[in-house]
């Protein structure tokens, strides 16, 4: 809800502030916010949530992680809390920045609770598939060269497509710091990449 | 591994996107999920009251299901609780286990920060830990630092107050850390007692109760707590010489009985010195708010809460153990200053005021004010962090110091860490006491209310032209009128939309007006 501030004034030099309220507008085309709001009793929504945001979800997580494996207990996890969520405002959040949010807390701390399995940074488990082990690998490679900060923005920006301001408040950065750090990234990558070729 | 692909941004984040696509795709948890949110209470193993976990360890080794443990325990806590006496230990052991039950986890204050923050408004700010523990009154006037001192001087804390529309709330956290602010930095977390519902936040913005504010209540105090010395400086009832500054914070303020008030909180501060930068500051401070609105001697209530009542409700270390200070080392001790006031007139005040203004960074900044006639420092004070007090900060000084000096211009200097600035400020930037601010107030009263008359008499004639409109179309149409008709009608539109132009016009000049009342009665008259 948004808010006009009005100042009158009253006597004897007294500033008045009045509220003109303008009526909630709930955005019908918010769907992502209403499946967040009834997925706690609804199988279905968490389904339509899962298959929009899974790989979104996953590639936060992987990216924080680079693990395969806790990348996918994230993915869990994250969905799981989603159904546990109370305060959510339908009218007003910001459903996907929230799931991914979600994601990215949840990441960090099973990479807390795993870090001393995850010091090496090429050796990981990575799923039995042939397939999953080269991705995985590739992936990370890839990113080998960025720190954790410019690899979360990366991937945000990437693989789940969020705007930098929608990054921004996942990360709790100024926009402006999200923006140089995006392209400093990708300059490194660019280098890199040269440099390997 | 190479990436022969990457020669631009473009195909980069193809590449990536591909390939994590590719690997996210053999994820496939959802049963997991599922079975996780919505646990089937009529599964075939839930009949025998046992699960896969309860029945197996990490091995996979059948463990027996402990019901004589249990039953044990449970008639050894009867036992306990029935026949020992009730002396003081058991009590308090009783109490602190209730207590405990109720008190939140560290990590569900983490969540509901998240949350929070995620769903609603909140504006946030940093400060180093040890700076407000000692200056709390600079970062929140009724807010005291939740955390106690910590080793590391690096340790900062982060602010986050919920808004409501544009006004602030008293449903804060605060977040201990250090180096950067990431979950994994974290050291403790605060919550506020108070919490806003969506709910609550609506029926704010659908009330009309204005806030109170009023800075002739602190130019009045100013004047009748301090003097002025032959020396032309600022000095307390003892004679000591001073620098005084006061600003007014407002926001919505729910209390523990759940009554939300439009609180406006003052507070009025000094140190004795004026060269001195370490320094021991006297304050006081007082909330108010308005009972009746629009009259001409509103009523004004007072909510007794200050910074020494501790208004958060939890405050805990990463491993779940109190983080809450045990004593204050605040640098700021309570005297009485409100109560003393002094009603002055244009020729008997003694006290200008400056808003210094610099809302632009939420730093902790330190302000020196020199006369540019004498290159003298006229004060040395600390401004309050907050850019919403930053807004309603304003710094005394002597009346009979710009006598002395013909009116010339003061330089305010302004010190933060890695940050400094300075600006002037002239004869017109300068505001006293209430008389100037009444008048000035009255006057553009005045001119909004003819605004106000005149936007009501275009809404009027709207009305009017809408009717017409409305009469036109309800007439039959004739082929022959139907060119006539046309052209009234179009002339009737543009007629409205001038009207409705000239409305906007109006509104604007009725903003911008209140907008300069604002600042004479909260920070002085601009030039």
């Amino acid at each position: 809800m948004t808010a006009d501030t009005k100042f009158l004034a009253g006597g004897d030099g007294t500033i008045l502030a009045s509220f003109t309220s303008l009526d909630p507008t709930v955005s019908s085309s918010n769907r992502v916010n209403e499946l967040i709001s009834c997925c706690a009793t609804s199988k279905e929504s968490l389904s339509t949530l899962y298959t929009m945001f899974k790989s979104s979800v996953f590639a936060v997580a992987f990216s924080i992680t680079a693990d395969y494996h806790l990348a996918e207990d994230c993915v869990t996890e994250t969905f799981v809390r989603l159904t546990q969520i109370k305060r959510f405002s339908a009218a007003k959040g910001d459903g996907k920045g929230f799931i991914l949010k979600i994601a990215r807390n949840v990441a960090l701390e099973l990479r807390r609770r795993y870090k001393r399995d995850l010091n090496d940074f090429i050796i990981q488990s990575y799923g039995e598939a042939e397939q999953t082990v080269e991705d995985s690998i590739y992936i990370n490679q890839l990113l080998k060269h960025l720190n954790d900060k410019q690899k979360q923005i990366v991937v945000l920006k990437c693989c789940a497509e969020l705007t930098f301001k929608e990054i921004a408040k996942i990360m709790k950065c100024p926009e402006s710091t999200i923006k140089s750090r995006y392209k400093k990234a990708i300059a490194i990558l660019q280098e890199k990449a040269g440099a390997d070729q | 591994m190479k990436n022969n692909n990457l020669n631009g941004n473009q195909e980069f984040e193809e590449l990536l996107k591909n390939k994590m696509d590719e690997l996210s795709s053999s994820v496939d948890c959802f049963d997991k999920i599922s079975a996780r949110a919505f646990p089937e209470k009529n599964a075939d193993f839930f009949e025998s009251e046992l699960t896969v976990s309860g029945l197996e360890n990490v091995t996979g080794k059948r463990r027996r299901f402990p019901v004589l443990k249990w039953v044990s325990a449970a008639a050894a806590l009867v036992l306990f609780i029935g026949i020992i006496p009730k002396t003081a230990i058991v009590n308090n052991i009783m109490t602190n286990m209730n207590e405990k039950a109720e008190k939140k986890l560290y990590s569900e204050i983490i969540e509901e920060i998240n949350e929070e923050t995620a769903s609603f408004d909140y504006t946030y700010y940093d400060v180093y830990l040890d700076y407000y523990i000692t200056n709390d009154m600079l970062v929140h006037p009724l807010y005291s630092c939740p955390f106690e001192e910590n080793k590391n001087k690096d340790v900062k804390v982060r602010i986050f107050v919920k808004q409501c529309g544009e006004n602030l709330t008293n449903q804060l956290y605060a977040v201990e850390y250090s180096g950067e602010y990431e979950d994994e930095n974290f050291i403790a977390a605060a919550d506020s007692r108070a919490k806003f519902t969506q709910q609550e936040l609506n029926d704010i913005q659908k009330s009309t109760m204005p806030f109170y504010g009023r800075v002739s209540d602190c130019a009045d105090t100013v004047e009748g707590n301090f003097d002025v010395n032959v020396m032309g400086n600022t000095v307390d009832k003892e004679g000591y010489a001073v620098s005084a500054a006061s600003y007014s914070s407002l926001c919505y303020f729910k209390t523990d009985n759940n009554e939300i008030y439009p609180l406006t909180t003052s507070v009025l501060y000094y140190h004795r010195g004026i060269i001195e930068d370490n320094v021991y500051y006297y304050y006081d401070i007082k909330s108010n708010y308005l009972v009746s609105k629009f009259d001409d001697s509103p009523v004004i209530n007072t909510l007794d809460i200050s910074n020494s009542d501790f208004l958060w409700e939890n405050s805990l270390y990463y491993d779940g153990t109190s983080a809450a200070p045990q004593n204050n080392q605040s640098a700021f001790s309570r005297v009485e200053l409100f109560g003393n006031e002094k009603t002055t007139n244009a020729d008997n005040f003694s006290f200008y005021f400056i808003n210094p203004g610099m809302t632009h960074t939420e730093k902790p900044l330190k302000m020196r004010l020199y006369s540019n006639y004498s290159h003298t420092l006229v004060s040395n004070i600390d401004a309050p962090v907050s850019n919403t007090s930053k807004l309603n900060h304003v710094i005394y000084f002597p009346q009979k110091l710009m006598e002395l000096s013909s009116y010339a211009p003061l330089t305010v200097e302004f010190k933060a860490s890695g940050y400094e600035t300075s600006k002037q400020f002239y004869a017109d930037d300068l505001g006293f006491a209430s008389k100037y601010s009444d008048d000035m107030t009255e006057q553009i009263q005045n001119n909004i209310s003819l605004l106000e008359n005149d936007i009501d008499k275009l809404k009027d004639e709207i009305t009017k032209i809408d009717n017409s409109i409305i009469n036109i179309h309800d007439l039959p149409l004739n082929t022959s009128e139907k060119a006539v008709r046309e052209e009234s009608l179009e002339k009737l539109t543009e007629e409205k939309q001038n009207k409705e132009k000239l409305i906007e016009e109006k509104s604007r000049q009725i903003d911008e007006y209140e907008n300069q009342m604002t600042l004479i009665n909260l920070t002085g008259p601009k030039g």
